[in-house]
């Protein structure tokens, strides 16, 4: 069974995610949002990234679970990290855990034992910075991902395999991408082929099309491009998306159209599950 | 007064790969003090909450320091637990992805019994979660406590939390329990994995279980070997075997 094998030091797992940059990423995330689409994924990764971390914490260190790469693509294409790990390919949950770009403080109130409630003052960590600016070459950035899911296979053959997830508010501007997107699905570990997701960001509002088995319910050329070149759900995130209630079923693809913030972080978690499974 | 003499033998082994410092099981006997008898607990941290091993050990302390005989002990007991335990871990230099995973509190199962001086012994204890205590005569399980069957361990048993908000399955999953035991007679107090390895042992052949725990009694080689095969689960162990001599 493919999408089973146990995370651990030994046989960690990796996510990659690509970022599109180009300029129409600063438009507003929805009707009613105050915040850019540029801005509300750049929330969206860094929140992503410190729940990540955050499940490979271990008393006062960080085990190595995982790899992380952040790829964007727009005016350029590469490493997205902001601060120390700026330029860097991928990093490490505990190299991620050592380097953010800077923490923001805030206040939270934990149990105290007997009932009430004390203040705590908890550290938000930032690796990825908004940027926007630029065309959208979707296809050099899956390009990127295959070069860095292929050396990571080379060194980690039985562990589950990589996840790459694709966040873009437009079609592709440097070709069809699905060329692109079936070599980098074509790598494989032994225990599956490399998983790629895709989300398509919302400017306008409107239905959002959440993990469809079909294309038949996709109107649009682009959304089927996109849906052709996505991954069903393995049966974990199958799982995982069913406790969120959201509407999936067998055959399901790990693919939103015309999302909004909400299914943006949604779409996050399914795809990390692995992090949030048993680590040994 | 006739007496009664134990041979008692703990083991604490952290996961295949992992140093004993990342154990989050925990144990603790006390006997201490002449007529007091013999006081004994394990505590199993759940590895998806924060300093649950700190938390564990707390518990499985706190136990052998004064046994708990009731849900309403075991209640008024834990908010001096938890101020401990958040003494130990909010503190200004706490790394930031700790403090994250610590707000969401710690969780652990426990199992202790408390075995009286005289021949033959009472005995009670207390287990909530899938740490069990198992009471072994003539090399058979007579009985086995809060899970009895090896395929009766899940993935999610109710825990002892240090956020007494979590705590209300405490009212019906608390397990309390006792007996007499006669000279021969085994108490094993161990965390999930290996406990469901011995039940699944005498599910299997009742006569592997005297071998089993005098094996248990010699050393750590019967988990090894039990992980070598892969009859026992890669997971944290605390045991704690009682045998009245």
């Amino acid at each position: 069974m493919p999408y089973r094998a146990e995370i651990s030091r030994r046989n960690p797992g990796y996510f990659i995610f690509l970022i599109d940059r180009s300029a129409s990423m600063n438009d507003p995330h929805g009707r009613k949002s105050e915040k850019s689409k540029a801005e509300s994924v750049a929330d969206a990764i860094n929140r992503i990234i410190q729940n990540i971390v955050i499940q490979c914490s271990k008393n006062e260190g960080v085990y190595d679970y995982f790899s992380v790469s952040v790829i964007g693509y727009g005016s350029e294409v590469g490493s997205a990290f902001s601060g120390p790990l700026a330029g860097r390919p991928y990093a490490s949950t505990s190299e991620l855990e050592a380097n953010p770009a800077r923490l923001e403080s805030r206040k939270q109130r934990v149990p105290d034992g007997a009932g009430g409630l004390v203040d705590v003052e908890v550290r938000f960590p930032i690796w990825f910075d908004a940027v926007a600016a630029g065309a959208t070459p979707m296809k050099r950035a899956l390009g990127s991902a295959y070069g860095l899911a292929y050396a990571w296979i080379q060194e980690n053959p039985n562990a589950y395999p990589p996840i790459v997830m694709n966040l873009t508010d437009g079609e592709s501007s440097d070709g069809d991408p699905a060329e692109a997107a079936k070599k980098l699905t074509s790598l494989q570990t032994s225990d599956g082929n490399v998983l790629l997701f895709n989300m398509h960001l919302s400017a306008e509002g409107g239905d959002a099309v959440l993990y469809p088995s079909s294309e038949a319910v996709l109107d649009d050329p682009f959304a089927r491009q996109l849906y052709s070149i996505t991954s069903v759900l393995p049966d974990a995130m199958l799982q995982q998306a069913l406790a969120m209630e959201l509407p999936v079923r067998q055959g399901s693809r790990g693919f939103v159209f015309n999302g909004d913030v909400v299914s943006a972080i949604q779409f996050l978690e399914i795809g990390t599950k692995p992090a949030n499974m048993a680590l040994r | 007064m006739t007496t009664v003499e134990f041979v008692v033998r703990a083991h604490l082994l952290s996961k295949v790969g992992e140093k004993l410092a990342d154990c989050e099981d925990a144990l603790a006997v006390a006997c201490d003090m002449p007529g007091r008898g013999l006081r004994a607990a394990v505590a199993d941290g759940a590895g998806s909450s924060a300093f649950s091993g700190y938390w564990a050990a707390l518990l499985t302390q706190s136990f052998v320091a004064e046994p708990i005989r009731s849900e309403s002990e075991l209640r008024e007991r834990l908010p001096a637990l938890t101020e401990r335990w958040n003494a130990h871990v909010f503190r200004r230099d706490i790394p930031w992805h700790a403090l994250e995973r610590a707000m969401r509190g710690a969780y652990a199962a426990l199992a202790g019994v408390e075995v009286a001086c005289g021949a033959p012994a009472a005995w009670r204890g207390l287990a909530l979660g899938d740490s069990c205590v198992v009471h072994l005569r003539g090399g058979a399980v007579i009985a086995s406590q809060p899970i009895a069957a090896s395929d009766a361990f899940t993935n999610e048993p109710v825990l002892i939390s240090t956020d007494s908000e979590r705590n209300a399955g405490l009212a019906t999953e608390l397990r309390l329990f006792g007996g007499e035991l006669m000279p021969g007679d085994t108490l094993l107090l161990a965390t999930d994995a290996l406990a469901q390895f011995v039940l699944a042992a005498a599910e299997c052949d009742a006569t592997r279980i005297d071998a089993l725990l005098h094996s248990l009694e010699d050393g750590d080689v019967v988990i090894e070997e039990g992980r070598t095969r892969g009859d026992l689960r890669n997971d944290d162990v605390a045991a704690i075997v009682i045998r009245v001599s």
